[in-house]
């Protein structure tokens, strides 16, 4: 790939990004957002929120935020990762010499190797640990959250809207959040105190912190909306965001408009980290599964 | 005016500078290596260089390589560069575009070089990076961008002058012979044989290691196996140049060797350096049934034509890098010590897969001796914690840093290659 194409893909990229751009009032109009997020008042309470009411607030700023905010930073995501494929072409060879690995290696090596970090748990329980709740953690959340997306506003599945499949999906997102929160902390402290066999760059850290700061956010407004809601049956799968909520309850303050501006930052962090990941250490989620693959080859392993 | 001509000028250089380390030479799979690397630090508790040198982690270490070219490459490659081109220009200014100066270039080099080649740090990497070819890969890159230590041009010069590491003759490559109580009329170079045996340039040429052939060459006669040298025919097997990133010049070196064991009519070349075993292993295409010298006195022991006497000693075996992590090899030589009644196998804290370099690796020896002889003391370390009489190994740039560095400072530990071990206690 020369980088003529590079530049053509760009500026495809970029027509795409200024179509997300002005069309962000079509996602972000009172009708569609009261379509698509007609539930939502169940547990937004509309009153608190700053200045007008639910659906008004959610329409005239924080969908057409989203919205703008997103498309700015998948662009650069995809920029980023155009980057990459530029660079990674510029080798030769095939990536992975296909002919060369057995199906069963295939399994064996993305199962053991790159999904359960065999070869870590080996070495290091503590690191292991790390990976399980930072990487293993986070692609799990990503997962549910994905589910989460797609089953309520995209198809609508009462299963997980009313049912016993949101509850799940709560459950596991409190589960996940907690276990990357310790992951990050865990891995805050290893990369904070001075090792000779350790080297921690900046990178190293905005990528921990981020991740932190996502989740812990997320918590934050799990809790901002439970601290203004009747506690039900159903608010006990949201067992992490329910016992802050129960702290910040005896604290009189407008946690819905708090929400409003916590929902925000929450969602720039999420956008910035999507951005982050073709520039930075994060990119090994793509990388390493192949390597891994690679060395299952026979002419790598 | 003077002056803005030259900063121009020096600019116009990096700009060029820049563009010359390239990665076409790298395997794609090497360049998603770069990217696999989390900077976990699993490799630096491996590394070697690092263990003697924790001060030179920073600089380095695997990770710090690995980050420190992927910067030289979005200085080179990244969006922005393409973007904006490679001219000091108004957008490149604004966006704070990275570029790389001579400076950076010759310190990363600097870098690049002070490394064994061992392949500890792949050993432990959760990401599954080959380090050892990744090495070799940015060597190559940085030979053909000539950012390379004067070292290793002297060292180039001598091989493609020569065709041996040391400059020598090569005509007399089997001087050692003479070494030997009977030598026969043929001198061990027949026209034509079943088994060839490939000195290697060190243990042609280092009086200090010139035992090992000479006790493998008295093995081989006593096991009645039909054997031949190459004699001035044998050129260096590629190793130092490809080590040192520059395998296109060690193509014509290959080529040679290759025809000379063809016309000996051989069935099996048999290698007692283990650096030039997995050479030809990796580099060379060839029929020829290939064997290092632990492997082929294993089938010796097997087929009863070697037999021992009992010896009682404490022994430990040192793993050689190239015969141990890159080729494999890790039970024939501790299946022959274990073939000689009343010897005991001690193994070091770190042995087998995990065992640490040397420092004969690598050319690290010819770009920072201090270093490669701080890496054979940190060894001479372990050796005398395991309590043993004498350490064996299987290559002979080993038992030459360990014998160089012991000898130095003044360190009284006995140290020797397999081959001269089974000699001396063979039967008969």
């Amino acid at each position: 790939m020369q980088s003529g194409a590079i530049r053509l893909s760009l500026a495809v990229l970029l027509l795409g990004y200024l179509f997300l751009v002005f069309h962000a009032h079509a996602y972000a109009s009172e009708p569609y957002v009261k379509q698509t997020k007609k539930d939502c008042v169940e547990c937004h309470v509309d009153k608190h929120y700053p200045g007008k009411d639910f659906f008004k607030a959610e329409t005239q700023t924080k969908w057409r935020y989203h919205w703008w905010a997103f498309s700015l930073f998948l662009f650069v995501f995809f920029a980023g990762v155009l980057g990459k494929v530029y660079v990674w072409r510029m080798g030769h060879g095939k990536i992975l010499p296909t002919e060369e690995i057995e199906q069963k290696r295939v399994v064996h090596s993305l199962f053991f190797e790159a999904l359960l970090q065999r070869k870590l748990f080996q070495k290091s329980r503590l690191r292991w640990f790390i990976y399980l709740s930072e990487s293993f953690g986070f692609m799990a959340l990503f997962f549910v959250f994905l589910v989460f997306v797609f089953t309520r506003f995209a198809f609508k599945i009462d299963f997980f809207i009313t049912g016993a499949g949101g509850l799940i999906l709560d459950f596991l997102m409190d589960l996940l959040g907690l276990l990357i929160l310790s992951g990050t902390i865990a891995s805050f402290i290893r990369r904070s105190i001075k090792r000779p066999n350790m080297i921690t760059e900046r990178e190293d850290i905005i990528a921990v912190l981020l991740l932190f700061f996502i989740v812990f956010t997320g918590f934050l407004l799990e809790a901002f909306r439970l601290a203004v809601l009747p506690v039900t049956f159903e608010s006990y799968f949201s067992f992490a965001g329910l016992a802050l909520a129960s702290l910040l309850k005896q604290i009189p303050l407008g946690w819905t408009a708090i929400h409003y501006y916590t929902w925000i930052v929450h969602a720039t962090l999420a956008f910035i980290f999507l951005a982050y990941v073709p520039f930075s250490k994060l990119i090994h989620f793509i990388a390493c599964p192949v390597t891994i693959l690679a060395s299952s080859s026979d002419s790598q392993g | 005016m003077e002056e803005v001509r030259e900063v121009k000028e020096e600019a116009k250089e990096i700009k060029e500078e820049v563009r010359e380390i390239k990665i076409n030479n790298f395997d794609k799979i090497r360049i998603f290596e770069l990217d696999a690397c989390t900077n976990c630090g699993e490799c630096i508790k491996w590394c070697p260089v690092t263990a003697v040198a924790p001060e030179l982690t920073l600089s380095i270490s695997p990770p710090a390589k690995i980050r420190k070219f992927k910067k030289i490459l979005t200085a080179q490659y990244g969006l922005r560069r393409m973007l904006f081109g490679k001219n000091d220009n108004f957008f490149n200014r604004l966006l704070r575009t990275p570029s790389i100066t001579k400076e950076e270039l010759k310190k990363f080099s600097e870098m690049v070089y002070r490394c064994t080649l061992c392949g500890g740090c792949s050993v432990s990497c959760p990401a599954f990076i080959n380090a050892r070819q990744l090495w070799t890969a940015l060597r190559e890159s940085l030979v053909e961008g000539g950012h390379f230590p004067e070292a290793a041009k002297r060292m180039k010069a001598n091989i493609l002058d020569a065709y041996n590491v040391s400059g020598d003759e090569n005509e007399e490559r089997t001087e050692w012979l003479e070494f030997l109580d009977e030598l026969p009329d043929h001198q061990y170079k027949k026209d034509q044989a079943q088994v060839a045996f490939f000195v290697g340039c060190v243990a042609s040429f280092f009086p200090l290691v010139q035992k090992i052939p000479l006790a493998f060459v008295e093995i081989l006669r006593k096991a009645d196996v039909d054997f031949t040298l190459l004699g001035g025919e044998e050129w260096c097997c590629g190793f130092p140049l490809i080590g040192a990133g520059m395998r296109k010049e060690a193509e014509v070196l290959i080529q040679h060797n290759q025809e000379a064991v063809k016309s000996k009519g051989v069935e099996k070349v048999v290698f007692a350096c283990p650096s030039c075993y997995h050479t030809w292993i990796d580099e060379y295409k060839t029929d020829i049934k290939i064997f290092h010298s632990t492997q082929f006195i294993k089938q010796l022991i097997d087929e009863g034509k070697i037999r021992f006497k009992e010896k009682k000693i404490r022994v430990t075996y040192h793993d050689p890098c190239d015969l141990g992590r890159a080729s494999g090899v890790y039970e024939a030589p501790r299946e022959i010590l274990r073939a000689i009644p009343g010897v005991e196998l001690v193994e070091m804290a770190d042995s087998k897969e995990q065992c640490k370099c040397c420092g004969g690796g690598g050319n690290l020896e010819m770009v920072d001796p201090d270093l490669s002889a701080a890496l054979a003391q940190a060894k001479i370390d372990q050796i005398q914690a395991t309590g043993a009489d004498t350490v064996i190994t299987a290559c002979q740039q080993c038992v030459r840093t360990i014998l160089t560095t012991a000898r130095r400072k003044e360190i009284p530990i006995s140290a020797m290659d397999i081959t001269e071990f089974v000699l001396k206690n063979m039967k008969g």
